[in-house]
């Protein structure tokens, strides 16, 4: 990779250039965290760059409350719950996690699928169950949810609802550039949900809290560039959004999916792992289609629950700790037996650096396609 | 989560509207349907972003070579538009 080596020589060329000042971003997304970490490319960032890990990883954010309500939907007589793999394994309250066998209690096993597509086929085979989905992820899932809820309309699949807990990116970005302790000098925005955005949801960085942003694939050549641009930004006082992944985001993004999500859904306020609630960071399925709804069909309402005794996800979520900071970490806290959701997803900042991170064990699996 | 998968699309499922659109698509040996709701004029051959069973962006074909001259164009003509702009 020659071209990778030129983009880390400019990088440390241009950070060198600038003595007097700091390099400061935020990367949104967990899938940076990991990319970064396991191709071990925060080994060789220049003195004065540093790279934090934000909110970007969807169970993570997902607060204790939403766990416990997927957990005693589960338990309900004739309800199939059904959910993407990584939710499987985040302790609720009481450290109950839908992996544990008796959490459908008298209800079927929880299973595991890897599009709500597919749990709405497992809706249309078993026509004497209530099939839930567990609807988490940012702007990139809630098309392939729109999609699914479309579907159950039009061919009347009236035994199909999920429990919205889906967040979106910008409105999150904007709660933590309004509360003035985030001190960071840029965001790499994520590049997956910018797909489905487009650009024009970040202008606000730049403009109101003068924060530039660049949409940044994630192959270690395109992490490396969207840096080196970052770090052009900031050495130019030049407040922008750049789209350095323009082989997969346009800017409109994809007006398509933009629409599906748009007819069932609506921004509302969410609770979010460690920031709180933020108004318009959720999206609530609007008034006509709220017998879709599991927690209103089944009269099971989300209650706040408190994190889990001295687990620093939230801190960790909201950039202002290092997972390698957290007293729990790789001692009480394992991917084997997780306090928070951050050791459990895939993408979550703590299970990153656990695996292959500096304080970690640097085991680099193989790549997985996940089905 | 949000990962996406890119793949290349070998067949094209005739369905007629409002039915689902579907492809069937190459994971490197993988094979899986996915659905192309969100995508305009999908032909075989096109490389797609997939994720959760949805394709959510065609991919513009890759400059020759992922270091290769074009890729290093791409990113000049990025680094002056920052530096400059
Ligand atoms: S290491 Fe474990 S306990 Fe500590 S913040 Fe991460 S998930 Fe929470």
């Amino acid at each position: 990779m020659p071209h990778l080596h030129k983009l880390i020589d400019r990088l440390t060329d241009l950070v060198g250039q600038h003595a007097n000042l700091r390099f400061r971003f935020l990367e949104v997304c967990g899938t940076h965290t990991t990319s970064v970490v396991r191709h071990g490319l925060d080994t060789v960032f220049p003195d004065r760059l540093e790279l934090i890990s934000g909110p970007g990883c969807p169970v993570c954010v997902m607060p204790v409350g939403y766990i416990d309500q997927a957990l005693r939907l589960a338990g309900i007589p004739g309800v199939i719950m059904t959910t993407f793999g990584d939710l499987m394994h985040v302790p609720g309250g009481g450290h109950r996690t839908l992996a544990d066998p008796s959490a459908a209690g008298r209800g079927e096993r929880v299973r595991v699928v890897y599009s709500p597509l597919d749990a709405l086929k497992i809706a249309e085979e078993n026509p004497r169950s209530e099939i839930v989905f567990l609807a988490v992820g940012f702007e990139t899932t809630a098309p392939a949810v729109a999609l699914a809820l479309e579907k159950a309309e039009a061919a009347h699949i009236d035994n199909f609802s999920i429990l919205p807990g889906h967040r979106l990116i910008p409105p999150v970005l904007r709660k933590m550039a309004q509360s003035g302790n985030l001190e960071v000098d840029g965001f790499l925005a994520p590049g997956h949900v910018s797909t489905i955005i487009g650009m024009e949801p970040y202008a606000f960085l730049p403009q109101e809290y003068a924060m530039p942003v660049v949409i940044g694939g994630f192959a270690p050549e395109e992490i490396i560039g969207a840096l080196l641009l970052l770090v052009t930004l900031v050495a130019n006082d030049h407040y922008q959004v750049i789209n350095a992944y323009p082989k997969a985001v346009s800017p409109l993004g994809n007006m398509k999916a933009q629409g599906l999500v748009a007819k069932y859904f609506e921004p509302g306020a969410a609770f979010w792992r460690g920031l709180g609630e933020i108004e318009k960071s959720g999206l609530k399925l609007k008034e006509q289609y709220l017998n879709r709804n599991a927690a209103v069909r089944f009269k099971i309402p989300f209650r706040d629950v408190p994190d889990p005794a001295g687990c620093s996800c939230g801190s960790v979520l909201a950039g202002r700790l290092k997972p390698t900071d957290c007293p729990l970490f790789g001692l009480a806290c394992r991917p084997e037996h997780p306090v928070g959701p951050c050791m459990v997803s895939s993408e979550g900042s703590c299970a990153a650096y656990y695996r292959y991170g500096k304080g970690g064990s640097r085991v680099v699996p193989d790549f997985v396609i996940p089905w | 989560m949000c990962l996406a998968i890119p793949g290349r699309v070998i067949e094209i499922q005739t369905c007629a509207p409002p039915a689902p659109q579907m492809v069937v698509m190459d994971f490197l040996g993988v094979i899986r349907d996915v659905s192309t709701n969100f995508i305009d004029a999908v032909a075989v051959g096109d490389y797609l972003l997939v994720h959760a069973g949805c394709a959510i962006a065609k991919l513009a074909a890759e400059p020759a070579g992922a270091g290769g001259a074009e890729a290093s164009a791409l990113w000049e003509a990025l680094i002056n538009h920052a530096a400059s702009s």
